[in-house]
């Protein structure tokens, strides 16, 4: 017995010792981000995105970026400070186009923060886009009334009427059918992404379309926008809307 | 480190003046738990010196409830040499993260703690306790922080005070009519801190000897 007990006990102490210095590092509390993308917007900014793959031990407090002309990025220069989300997490900059940057994002809890490596990108010029179909300038088909060419078109921050700062309304003279694109600023080259609401959404590459003044396009739907020469183009297809039945829509305009 | 220098010679007196002590020597291992284990390492050796000053229901070694104390230390490592910290803060523009660092030199103990115990068989040469006590800390660090532009300062024998509760459970072997051995684990449980509160469990092994 005397044996045994001092056995028992001996195991005891040995298990509970090794099983306590299972050790947590102070790295398994931090939060995990990785650089994601830079997308050229505009003629002077850049679309940078990251993704927290992991909160660590508490939740996200802030997000952020941080960029340099040198492989050695500065936290603290060219800072862009968000707050916490997890999950992907994006914003514009101020970049010259066909320049080489390093960009690093971060993220931090109530442990300490942590950064991603260094992302080297040379930052192209944006390229034009334009809609996979053939269509007729300044022309729109629309699937609940037919098609038509475009006689009004106006075009600047007053016509944001449903949202963004940015509006591009057409229609047919009688203002029986139009069309109301609202951009998050003058659009430039690429590709928008149509959605159900502008209201909160600082996505410079969202775009709200609404049909005859009721009808929102489906949220999902491309819109293509080119800039060459001086003159814009913005071109559409199908994208659909919902009515009395679903309804097709494409269109090209120019201005 | 004045104030652990005090209390511990006032309690080496005070215990020094009980004549018929039965003596206690713990050791034990301190394992960080829950957030405190990201900042310090587990498995610090704790060392306790102590007494039983009373006991009740039966002879000596053989009490079912008894009462005791101890002096206790332990110092903790932390888990690496520098934690990556920040601030916030907006210096002449917009909000910023300034990134930063805290180091901490030294996290010193001492402790003493007022022990409960009931073993269920006492009368047998095994028996299974249980035991509950109350510990309050003297708790000695030495930390330095760092965050760019906003902060540099550091931090050296300070003195924090903490109590805590902890609730324990074991095993005691009678290895003759003068000698028992204990073990268990208990777990730390602070109510009152003026520091970040101490959460880990300790493993421990003691000896006991009882004067005839």
């Amino acid at each position: 017995m005397n044996k045994r007990f001092l056995l028992i006990t001996s195991c005891f102490f040995i298990v509970t010792v090794y099983w306590s210095c299972s050790k947590k590092t102070f790295t398994d509390a931090l939060p995990q981000v990785q650089f994601v993308s830079v997308t050229p917007y505009g003629n002077d900014s850049a679309i940078i995105a990251g993704n927290v793959t992991s909160a660590g031990a508490s939740p996200v407090e802030y997000v952020g970026f941080a960029f340099s002309a040198n492989s050695s990025v500065d936290l603290l220069k060219n800072q862009v400070l968000l707050n916490g989300t997890t999950g992907r997490f994006s914003a514009g900059v101020k970049v010259y186009h066909d320049s080489t940057y390093y960009f690093k994002c971060f993220a931090a809890n109530s442990f300490g923060y942590a950064a991603s490596a260094a992302f080297k990108c040379t930052i192209g010029s944006a390229v034009g886009d334009s809609a996979p179909c053939a269509l007729n300038s300044n022309y729109i088909v629309d699937g609940g009334y037919g098609g038509y060419s475009i006689v009004s078109l106006n075009t600047g921050p007053s016509y944001a009427s449903y949202g963004g700062s940015f509006g591009v309304y057409v229609d047919n003279g009688s203002s029986t059918e139009s069309v109301d694109i609202c951009f998050n600023g003058s659009p430039g080259n690429g590709t928008y992404n149509s959605v159900s609401s502008l209201s909160f959404d600082t996505n410079p590459y969202d775009c709200e379309i609404v049909v005859n003044g009721s009808y929102v396009v489906n949220a999902g739907g491309k819109v293509y926008v080119s800039v060459k020469s001086g003159k814009t183009t913005i071109s559409f297809c199908p994208i659909t809307y919902i009515g009395t039945s679903t309804y097709s829509i494409s269109g090209k305009i120019t201005y | 480190m004045k104030s652990i220098t005090r209390l511990s010679v006032f309690l080496v007196m005070l215990f020094a003046g009980q004549i018929k002590a039965q003596y206690i020597f713990q050791t034990s291992f301190v394992n960080s738990i829950g957030d405190w284990a990201y900042t310090i390492k587990p498995g610090s050796p704790c060392f306790e010196l102590g007494f039983r000053i009373k006991r009740f229901g039966g002879g000596f070694i053989d009490s079912k409830y008894s009462l005791g104390g101890t002096l206790g230390y332990f110092s903790l490592k932390p888990t690496q040499d520098t934690f990556p910290t920040y601030a916030t803060g907006n210096v002449n523009g917009p909000m910023q993260l300034f990134p930063g660092y805290e180091v901490i030199h030294y996290y010193h103990a001492l402790f003493v703690s007022f022990t409960n115990d009931y073993a269920f068989m006492a009368n047998k040469r095994f028996s299974p306790v249980v035991g509950l006590d109350l510990d309050f800390f003297i708790i000695s660090t030495s930390v330095s922080n760092y965050a760019e532009t906003l902060e540099q300062s550091s931090s050296s024998g300070n003195d924090d005070f903490s109590a805590s509760i902890v609730p324990r459970i074991g095993a005691q072997y009678k290895l003759s009519d003068n000698w028992l051995l204990s073990a268990g684990a208990g777990l730390n449980i602070t109510y009152a801190s003026s520091i970040e509160a101490q959460e880990y469990w300790k493993p421990y092994i003691s000896i006991m000897y009882f004067p005839k």
